[in-house]
């Protein structure tokens, strides 16, 4: 695991979203890439096709047919990704959500529509072990 | 003696006998007391000892007449005064002869007499007593009596005198005793038939009134109409023991009496063939009670013009129908039906009107309740619909403001290949217009949690409120430095925060919101001088202000800005709001226990207020 070199996860339903990830990713981060998975019941499946093990999953919530949450308790059953960290990526800040993604046992969450400035430095923080709920 | 004693009613006789009792209890006191007093006077010759045995007898007769007469045997009495009058005088004759003490015994008689045995007693026993007075006059004047003084004339005159006298007296007295006794006794009988009567209806009445009540209390239970009137019917006919009971509903529109619910089979048959009429139909009982809205008796079916006949119910005798009336307003016809001629009597009609209209009462509220329901399922559907809409704008609406925003913002940052300074302005321009606008969904989705009384905080415990005051400057920092950029002297911007602010509970991001909100506000219409923001622990409370030195807020608005889109100015020179932020943030702080107000000044400056309760 390369701090300055995160490998990042990413699920999410709207293309639109998967566009601006990747360019924000690849482009902003200058990461070498975004890996875009789909919300699917080989989740986990998918994950170990990689080849390599996420530092971070960047999950939407609400998406189908399985939401973020039911995406991250997939990937809890898995000890190979213990040390991933999983964060939502939410755009309905409603206070039941909040609490409902903490107790989910999400790591953090980050606010839709990204914040393209602070993104960068969210991931950064993440990475040194930040709980971040970046949700204003 | 039957003929003495007139023949006595149960009543009378019963009266009768009491005193009677008392009287030979008097009889037996006062003879044994004679006895006592002449005995000791005479008890030295052997002549006196016979008197006194006789006398004893006397006394032991009397008192046995008075046991018999106590246990029933009224005539024994009226055996008795003849044979104790007699016995008396032999005992008289052996004694003193005639005297005044004497004629004091036989007026005893005669009382007695007319107490125990009436006025033809009276009569009796005062011309025995005559007699026996002149006979004994007559035996002391033979000088046959042991008394040898000489008899004069005045003795036994006096005493005749004295006896008719008393028993004229006593004539007069037990007439009036009788006529009143009588006159009592009548209207005791009087009296008791009407009470017998009453108590009759009363318990009638009570039962009437138990059926009505029975049914009341379903009335009052059941609001469901298919539930309720059946058994109202049910229980009329079997409480009123009737033959026939049908509810009629009436429709305004169609003016139709519709068959609501029958007892019996009988019903059950008419309700499933749907059977109805029309107000106007004639003859029909039912029909003319709703034309009318007046009750329609009919106890004899046979000699009535209205009464129709219906092949369901053959042994109908007697019909009435009560119109259901609420305020004079027509709901149905209460229907009864007898086998019996001359089954409805006044008594109970105004019972079974009462409970038309009780029924009527509680068809109408079942109507209006399901009515109610009906608008109450379809707001719950309104809710469930504006919840849903509420729902989708969170998706569905921000789902391609944040494509927007996004892609505005990797242009404008050179992402996709380098931006001309104009085209940069333009799209930044662009990309916090569209910021607005999520603003604007964001707040109009919180406004609309607030009015369904669906907004709930999340409480974090130990919140450091220096940090998320910091965190709030610096959001707001960013508009104040743009703002300053097209002014000549920069606003100053001063911070009156108290270091380690006690951590607290409360809700972190509300709070920044309500700060940012404030701040921005401040910024956005203050032209010169300064902001200052402020936050203190005052007792039990954290106090914080922002204030500014901006145009204030005229009075009359400053009730106003609390209200959803309303803003102070209407010039839309500054950078334009939505108008919600004041009510959501009063709402947020109100959540939390606190409040928030506002001090203003036209030219000087606004001074926003808000507490926040201390919460360890």
């Amino acid at each position: 695991m390369n701090p300055q070199k995160p490998i990042l996860v990413y699920v999410e339903d709207d293309e639109n979203s998967i566009f601006v990830m990747k360019m924000v990713v690849e482009r902003v981060m200058k990461l070498p890439t975004l890996y875009v998975l789909q919300s699917r019941a080989d989740f986990v499946q998918q994950v170990k096709g990689l080849g390599v093990v996420p530092d971070v999953f960047l999950l939407d919530i609400q998406m189908k047919p399985y939401d973020g949450v039911e995406l991250l308790s997939m990937l809890r059953s898995d000890p190979q990704f213990d040390k991933s960290k999983v964060i939502a990526l939410t755009a309905s800040v409603t206070n039941e959500e909040v609490s409902l993604l903490k107790r989910g046992g999400f790591d953090g969450a980050i606010a839709k529509p990204l914040n393209i400035e602070v993104f960068p430095d969210l991931i950064a923080r993440i990475m040194k072990g930040e709980s971040i709920w970046h949700i204003v | 003696m039957n003929k003495i004693i007139s023949r006595p009613t149960t009543e009378e006789h019963q009266a009768r006998k009491t005193i009677m009792e008392v009287a030979y209890l008097c009889l037996s006191v006062f003879l044994f007391l004679i006895v006592i007093l002449s005995g000791r006077a005479n008890f030295a010759s052997a002549a006196s000892r016979v008197s006194f045995a006789v006398q004893v007898l006397i006394g032991v007769a009397s008192l046995a007449c008075f046991v018999l007469a106590r246990r029933g045997h009224t005539m024994a009495g009226a055996y008795f005064l003849p044979y104790g009058v007699l016995l008396l005088t032999f005992a008289l004759i052996n004694s003193t002869g005639i005297g005044s003490v004497n004629a004091l015994f036989f007026v005893t008689i005669v009382v007695i007499a007319g107490v125990t045995a009436g006025m033809r007693g009276v009569i009796l026993f005062a011309a025995l007593s005559v007699v026996s007075v002149v006979g004994l006059s007559l035996a002391q004047a033979q000088g046959l009596l042991a008394n040898k003084t000489p008899v004069s004339v005045v003795t036994p005159a006096i005493t005749i005198a004295h006896v008719v006298g008393d028993a004229l007296v006593l004539v007069l007295l037990i007439r009036i005793f009788n006529q009143n006794l009588h006159r009592a006794l009548a209207s005791n009988q009087e009296l008791r038939q009407l009470q017998t009567g009453l108590e009759q209806r009363i318990a009638e009445r009570t039962r009437d009134l138990q059926i009505a009540a029975d049914v009341s209390r379903q009335i009052t239970r059941v609001l469901d109409l298919d539930v309720l009137l059946p058994k109202l019917v049910q229980k009329t006919r079997q409480g009123f023991n009737l033959y026939y009971v049908a509810l009629y509903l009436h429709d305004q529109h169609t003016g139709k009496l519709t068959l609501e619910a029958g007892a019996g089979r009988e019903g059950a048959r008419m309700k499933s063939d749907e059977e109805s009429l029309h107000i106007s139909a004639r003859p029909s009982v039912v029909a003319q009670a709703a034309r009318e809205h007046k009750p329609e008796i009919i106890n004899d079916t046979a000699q009535s013009a209205i009464y129709s006949f219906d092949p369901h119910l053959p042994d109908t005798r007697a019909e009435a129908a009560f119109p259901m009336l609420v305020s004079d307003e027509l709901v149905g016809v209460l229907d009864l039906e007898s086998e019996t001629v001359g089954r409805f009597q006044e008594s109970e009609t105004q019972i079974f009107a009462t409970l038309a209209e009780q029924i009527a009462i509680a068809v109408r509220n079942a109507q209006l309740y399901s009515r109610q329901e009906q608008v109450a399922r379809e707001l719950e559907r309104t809710d469930l619909m504006k919840s849903r809409f509420l729902a989708s704008m969170s998706h569905e609406l921000r789902t391609p403001l944040n494509a927007i925003i996004n892609f505005t913002q990797l242009i404008a940052m050179g992402v996709a290949g380098p931006v001309t300074d104009e085209q940069a302005t333009m799209l930044n321009t662009s990309l916090s217009s569209s910021r607005h606008l999520l603003q604007l969904i964001n707040d109009v989705l919180d406004i609309s949690k607030i009015q369904a009384g669906k907004l709930s905080l999340y409480i974090e415990e130990d919140v450091n409120l220096n940090v998320e005051i910091k965190a709030a400057v610096d959001m707001a920092e960013p508009l104040l430095q743009k703002q300053d950029a097209s002014r000549e002297r920069p606003i100053r911007f001063i911070q009156d925060v108290d270091k380690d602010l006690p951590l607290t509970a409360c809700d972190r991001r509300r709070l920044r919101q309500v700060l940012l909100n404030l701040l921005s506000n401040a910024i956005k219409f203050t032209e010169q001088g300064s902001i200052t923001l402020s936050a203190k622990k005052r007792g039990d409370e954290f106090l914080f202000a922002v204030m500014d030195t901006g145009p204030g807020i005229p009075r009359e608005m400053q009730a106003r800005i609390f209200e959803p889109f309303v803003q102070a100015t209407n010039d839309n020179k500054h950078a334009p709001g939505t108008g919600l932020g004041l009510p959501i943030s009063r709402s947020l702080v109100q959540a939390h226990g606190g409040d928030l107000w506002m001090e203003s000044a036209l030219g000087e400056g606004t001074t926003f207020f808000f507490t926040l309760p201390f919460r360890q």
